[in-house]
């Protein structure tokens, strides 16, 4: 459960002052699974780091669980509970070979053998990356990299996921993959926050969440949050190919139910 | 312009990437490589700016072999360009390149405001720290460096990464703008509806091999983008649910004028 209420953040430099939040308050579910969404800028890592306290409000709170992040106890609390998955994920990989670095995590947690490395090939099972299990880190593509990060951090089972745009190398099929687990993980009521560009992964999620001019520009059911399409565009969202057409149609006159968001969806209601 | 003779490349004997591998790039076109992850998309980049040597067989660009590195033909949009960042300011750092080239700070410094300003970084930007900048916006200086350099061969790995809607539409025009003053761009991405208005050639790798997928032809270039595990781009499948109803529409335009053709059919019937 996270709560924002009346959140302003800015970064400041010398005398510059750069606003990111203004009066940002919200609230989060449990076992929720949130995509974030918003044009570049617009404070969507920020947003993470205010929810794992790396960044503090200047007026406000940011409370997880009932801490606040400012209160002494939170960063225990914090590195317990709450998996931060950054966006450059080499800068999560400390190991030379991709089981030991998946363990490293656990061994800081002081887990018996037996249990870590059961949670290791719980995790390479998941992530379908048993094959890898041997590899030296400095072998791996992009997008394997960002798999091996998100083990390190699924091993730990963090009650609150914070990913901040964890499927930006991956290819559109293992992305959906990737996003397919978050959503499993969610179902045993674990809160998985995500930040993305593609709108075939916003539509998975429980809740959109768009971030931009300094405050929620909007928020909802991913396809209610859709069908504001031109409005969205011109926040500079990526939005589905399928709900612009859609939009258009309706304009001439086509009578169209519900909002088509995909081609298979165009497909059905063609037929 | 780029082409491969008999490559063969492997990271070890048990993961080999390219075997046995002929194919060619012509020149004054942007082409993409889409692959899945792991398939070899950095690797083919890497191989032909240099980076990395073939085990056997060579590549020719611009009919000369490529033998060390190749930074006066081509300039290289690393995959993470972020981590050679190093001057303090946004516009030194597009501007470095041009002056190691040899140009005053001056005028190094304009052309370099000119490809930021096209990619819709103002002069706010100039004087923060590359590295304190967005995701998106420092995928947008990484480009800005690799473009500003005007060389005849551009590699771009995941140029449209992080980007948002405005930020990928810059690039796909930035991108138009060298194909048509004679450049050849070779680039990698996941999603690319964007750039398909640029009438690109897109190739696929899958099973160590290099695949051109004609677009023009929708079911045909479907079922490679699945023979690749690939989920195609979202134009391709739309294109292919009209073509089933008798509709033949191209792929290769803007969203907006794709949006509009395809309404213009759909209401006529």
């Amino acid at each position: 459960m996270i709560s924002f209420r009346n959140v302003y953040h800015a970064y400041t430099k010398g005398r510059e002052r750069i606003e990111t939040f203004s009066g940002l308050s919200l609230f989060i579910e449990k076992g929720k699974f949130i995509s974030i969404a918003g044009p570049n800028g617009s404070g969507k890592t920020t947003f993470l780091k205010l929810i794992r306290g790396l960044e503090l409000p200047e007026k406000g709170e940011v409370l997880v669980d009932g801490i606040s992040t400012v209160s002494s106890e939170f960063e225990t609390f914090a590195a317990r509970n709450i998996g931060f998955l950054l966006e450059d994920p080499r800068l999560q990989l400390i190991a030379p070979v991709v089981e030991e670095d998946i363990l490293f995590s656990l061994e800081n947690f002081c887990f018996s053998r037996d249990e870590a490395e059961q949670r290791l090939n719980w995790v390479l099972n998941l992530l379908e990356i048993e094959h890898l299990r041997k590899a030296s880190v400095e072998n791996l593509s992009e997008g394997e990299i960002q798999r091996v990060a998100i083990a390190g951090v699924l091993v730990l089972k963090p009650s609150l996921i914070l990913s901040d745009e964890s499927t930006s190398w991956l290819d559109l099929k293992t992305a959906l993959e990737v996003i397919n687990i978050y959503r499993q993980l969610c179902a045993h009521g674990i809160t998985v926050i995500h930040v993305t560009h593609q709108p075939r992964e916003m539509v998975l999620s429980d809740e959109l969440l768009v971030l931009a001019g300094k405050v929620v520009a909007a928020s909802g059911d991913p396809r209610t949050v859709f069908r504001e399409t031109r409005r969205l565009a011109n926040l500079s969202i990526n939005v589905p190919l399928v709900s612009l057409l859609t939009e258009e149609l309706s304009l001439r006159g086509l009578k169209i139910k519900h909002p088509l968001l995909f081609a298979e969806e165009l497909s059905q209601w063609l037929n | 312009m780029v082409e491969l003779k008999n490559l063969n490349f492997g990271y070890s004997a048990d993961k080999k990437v390219f075997e046995n591998l002929s194919y060619r790039f012509s020149s004054g076109k942007i082409h993409i490589i889409a692959g899945k992850s792991g398939s070899g998309k950095t690797t083919l980049l890497d191989l032909i700016f240099g980076f990395l040597k073939p085990a056997a067989g060579s590549i020719y660009v611009g009919n000369k072999p490529v033998t060390g590195v190749l930074s006066g033909w081509a300039a290289y949009l690393v995959a993470d360009p972020e981590r050679y960042f190093f001057e303090p300011h946004v516009i030194d750092e597009v501007a470095f390149t041009l002056r190691f080239a040899g140009l005053k700070k001056e005028d190094a410094r304009k052309k370099a405001a000119g490809v930021l300003s096209e990619l819709g970084i103002d002069e706010n930007f100039y004087w923060r720290n590359p590295l304190q900048l967005s995701k998106g916006q420092k995928r947008k200086v990484a480009v800005a460096s690799a473009l500003v350099l005007e060389k005849e061969l551009l590699l771009l790995d995941e140029p449209l990464a992080g980007l948002d809607r405005s930020g990928r539409m810059m690039v796909a025009d930035l991108l138009k703008k060298a194909v048509n003053a004679g450049c050849t761009v070779i680039l990698t991405a996941h999603t690319f509806d964007e750039l398909l208005e640029l009438g690109p050639e897109v190739h696929l790798i899958f099973n160590r091999k290099l695949v051109l997928a004609n677009l023009d032809l929708p079911d045909k270039s479907l079922v490679l983008f699945q023979e690749a595990g690939l989920l195609p781009p979202e134009k391709l499948l739309v294109a292919a649910e009209l073509c089933k109803r008798g509709f033949h529409i191209s792929v290769f335009q803007s969203d907006a004028e794709f949006v509009r053709k395809a309404t213009e059919m759909m209401t006529e019937r």
